[in-house]
């Protein structure tokens, strides 16, 4: 799709060149039929002040001529002899040769004057109109989204001036995988001048200083290392005065190349921030794997072995102690290996939970089935708040953060069979509580280091899940000893439906 | 007469254990390593000795092991345990909705398979005998025929709901029963969406007959899936 334009004069221009005409053709007839006040002393100061005024409207060849009739019909009406055009050259004649030179003179200094004014106006819009672009660009997050408007600008920028010259253009624009207007058809010649503009970063066409011979014109987008685009107008006058607008429209052209590459430089650095942000939890599955994974392991095989290799100096009861342990072991390297494929589905992209609404008794009750499944060597006290409304979230995930809390509780209490377990609503908060007693844990293992075995893991699982459904995880310590643990979760306004 | 188990289970080291421990135990078991070879067992099987029981791996070489026990279901009423690597609750649920009797997640321990498949053979006996009526355990009586349930002695009250809803569950006694059968069966098809009345009426059950409903004896949670009353002793 090409657009055309076709140019024709403006309506200002023509109203302009009546009022020039006007006012010459009241001078004349004012000659013709002179007022009482006007004699030969006023009336040459008269024709110079409205020549003055008529040539700001008129074409400077144009106002030569109307001044030399008037000085004529002055001559031919008010210089004596009267109603003729001759001339006493000693008495007025140096006076008419004088008053023609002086409107002349003021004619081309009344048109110098104006061109130079429209210079300076057209100079000052271009300047606003780069300062309005750059404000849109810097506001958009994708350039590409703003071709339409880079379009419009480069075309009415090739057009500010010789109007009348341009009969026609056509804008493309283009960037390596996207163009407009939308299946814009190039020749193959055009292509190529697309391809090395590109490459090259430099304008090529008439005006640049390269491939001048060509009618089409390629601007880059020119950014700081490379081009990230095209601008072609093709089919330019190559006898317009191109340089008059090629230095604006190439403004305009790096004004969209620097937000471009501010657009690829944002985009690369989100990239590498995810990356390390990926490389970050790779190295703690890696970590998981290397040395909780390995010390279950280990357990399992050198009890596994001893089976085998003493199998004749063990005991029955021996070889069935062994076997729990290797059942136990086991169970741990399991439950590591739940946990972190939850945390990998979790800390992956574009995670979507499967949300339900649950009771905090169900969630509750599984885990002390698990405890009970794995011949946990405690089961904790358990309270749970009377008139617990639903709660939605994801069980399983809940199950397996609540279920490691516990574990932890267990594992590093000092006091034997202290674990308690509490559920209850506070301050909008609904609260998974789990406190033991004795010990507690130090202050690198509440930073969720890797305090203890699977600890590591288990604690970040415990974070990810209670921030993927809005709440926290707070580890404290008692000041009796002992350790405080909190799954917090913004309390829901679940209406209990259906009762 | 021993009692005839079909084992399809792709893994050599996993099938081989649970060969000599059903076994060991007194069953008959036939190996399969695959849906073909089982599909091919199931076509010579003789009338007077067909299978009590199929217990199958899910991922196999050839194919999904569903696709064989949605052909299972429209043949006959064989009871089949589901074994699974696969933790996702959605599988699950499909699984017992396609017709599967219970599930069992790897890693499991063999004394839970062996409690399952006692379960699951019960309740294929059931279905030829009279529909056993009565549950009992640990002081909690429910009586079908009579609508009465019983807690150590004395009688508790529910709501016709609630009734429908237990009595539902110890039809299937020892057995999940997902959230989408209880709805179906309790409420009707058209409140499968409300998911959250289970939770609830479930909620209400156990506060009437567990002792400390976050601790249960009788109806436990089958994350994911549904519940599961304990089996009758």
């Amino acid at each position: 799709m090409f657009l055309s334009v076709n140019y024709v004069t403006t309506n200002g221009q023509i109203s302009g060149r009546m009022a020039g005409f006007g006012l010459w053709l009241a001078l004349v007839l004012t000659f013709i039929n002179p007022p009482d006040f006007l004699d030969l002393q006023n009336a040459p100061v008269l024709l110079l002040l409205v020549s003055t005024m008529y040539s700001l409207f008129l074409p400077l060849g144009w106002s030569l001529l109307m001044s030399a009739a008037a000085v004529l019909v002055l001559n031919y009406e008010l210089v004596p002899p009267i109603k003729t055009l001759s001339v006493d050259l000693r008495a007025h004649g140096i006076l008419l040769i004088a008053i023609t030179l002086v409107s002349w003179l003021l004619a081309y200094l009344m048109r110098q004057q104006k061109e130079i004014a429209l210079k300076e106006r057209a100079q000052a819009a271009r300047s606003l109109e780069l300062m309005n672009w750059s404000e849109v660009l810097r506001e958009v997050e994708d350039p590409h989204t703003l071709l339409p408007q880079l379009h419009r600008l480069l075309k009415s920028c090739s057009r500010t001036e010789h109007q009348s010259e341009l009969q026609s253009e056509n804008c493309v624009l283009g960037f390596s995988e996207v163009s407009y207007p939308l299946g814009a058809a190039l020749t193959p010649v055009q292509l190529e001048g697309f391809t090395s503009c590109l490459n090259q970063n430099t304008p090529i066409g008439p005006g640049t200083g390269r491939y001048e011979s060509q009618t089409d014109l390629y601007l880059p987008f020119r950014g700081k290392s490379r081009a990230f685009g095209v601008g072609m107008l093709l089919r330019c006058d190559a006898k317009s005065d191109i340089p008059s607008w090629l230095s604006h429209a190439q403004a305009i052209c790096d004004q969209m190349g620097s937000a471009c590459e501010r657009r690829h430089n944002a985009l690369r650095a989100e990239k590498s921030k995810e990356l390390a942000r990926m490389q970050e939890t790779r190295s703690l599955f890696l970590s998981a794997i290397a040395h909780d994974q390995r010390t279950p392991l280990a357990s399992v095989i050198t009890t596994a072995t001893a089976i085998l290799d003493q199998a004749h100096i063990l005991s029955p009861s021996q070889v069935m102690q062994y076997a729990g342990l290797i059942v136990s072991e086991s169970s741990q390297m399991a439950r590591l290996i739940e946990n972190t494929l939850s945390l990998a589905r979790l800390t992956g992209q574009g995670v979507s939970l499967a949300i339900e609404l649950e009771s905090v008794e169900d969630i509750v009750s599984s885990v002390f089935q698990r405890l009970r499944m794995r011949n946990s060597p405690h089961i904790p006290q358990v309270r749970v708040e009377p008139g617990m409304r639903l709660f939605a979230c994801n069980m399983t995930l809940l199950e397996q953060a609540l279920d490691n809390l516990i574990d932890n509780a267990i594992k590093h209490s000092g006091v034997p069979n202290s674990v308690e377990v509490h559920i209850f609503r506070e301050q909008g908060h609904l609260v998974f509580e789990v406190s033991n007693h004795g010990k507690g844990m130090d202050e690198t293992t509440r930073s969720m280091a890797d305090g203890g075995r699977g600890m590591g893991i288990g604690l970040k699982l415990c974070d990810a899940v209670a921030v993927a459904h809005g709440g926290q995880l707070k580890v404290e310590q008692k000041p009796g000893g002992g350790v405080v643990a909190q799954l917090m979760f913004p309390d829901q306004k679940t209406l209990n439906q259906g009762l | 007469m021993a009692i005839r188990i079909l084992l399809l289970e792709d893994d050599r080291e996993l099938g081989r254990v649970l060969f000599n421990t059903l076994s060991t135990e007194g069953y008959l078991v036939s190996r399969a390593g695959s849906l073909s070879e089982a599909r091919a067992i199931f076509q010579h099987q003789d009338a007077h000795q067909a299978f009590d029981l199929l217990l199958m791996d899910l991922g196999l070489p050839d194919g999904d092991g569903q696709t064989l026990l949605e052909e299972v279901r429209r043949s006959n009423s064989l009871p089949s345990i589901v074994i699974s690597a696969r933790p996702q609750e959605t599988s699950k649920i499909r699984l017992l909705d396609a017709g599967a009797d219970d599930y069992l997640v790897k890693p499991f321990s063999l004394g839970e398979l062996l409690a399952r498949i006692r379960v699951a053979l019960r309740h294929k006996g059931k279905h030829s005998q009279a529909a056993i009526l009565l549950y009992e355990r640990d002081g909690l009586r429910i009586d079908l025929h009579k609508r009465q349930v019983l807690l150590s002695g004395h009688e508790i009250k529910l709501t016709p709901t609630e009734y429908e809803l237990l009595a539902r569950l110890v039809r299937q006694a020892g057995q999940a029963v997902s959230h989408r059968q209880l709805l179906t069966d309790v409420w009707g098809t058209e409140f499968l969406e409300h998911t959250h009345y289970t939770r609830l009426y479930i909620g209400q059950l156990r506060a009437k007959i567990e002792t400390n409903p976050a601790d249960p004896h009788f109806i436990l949670t089958e994350t994911g899936v549904g519940y599961r009353m304990l089996a009758s002793l």
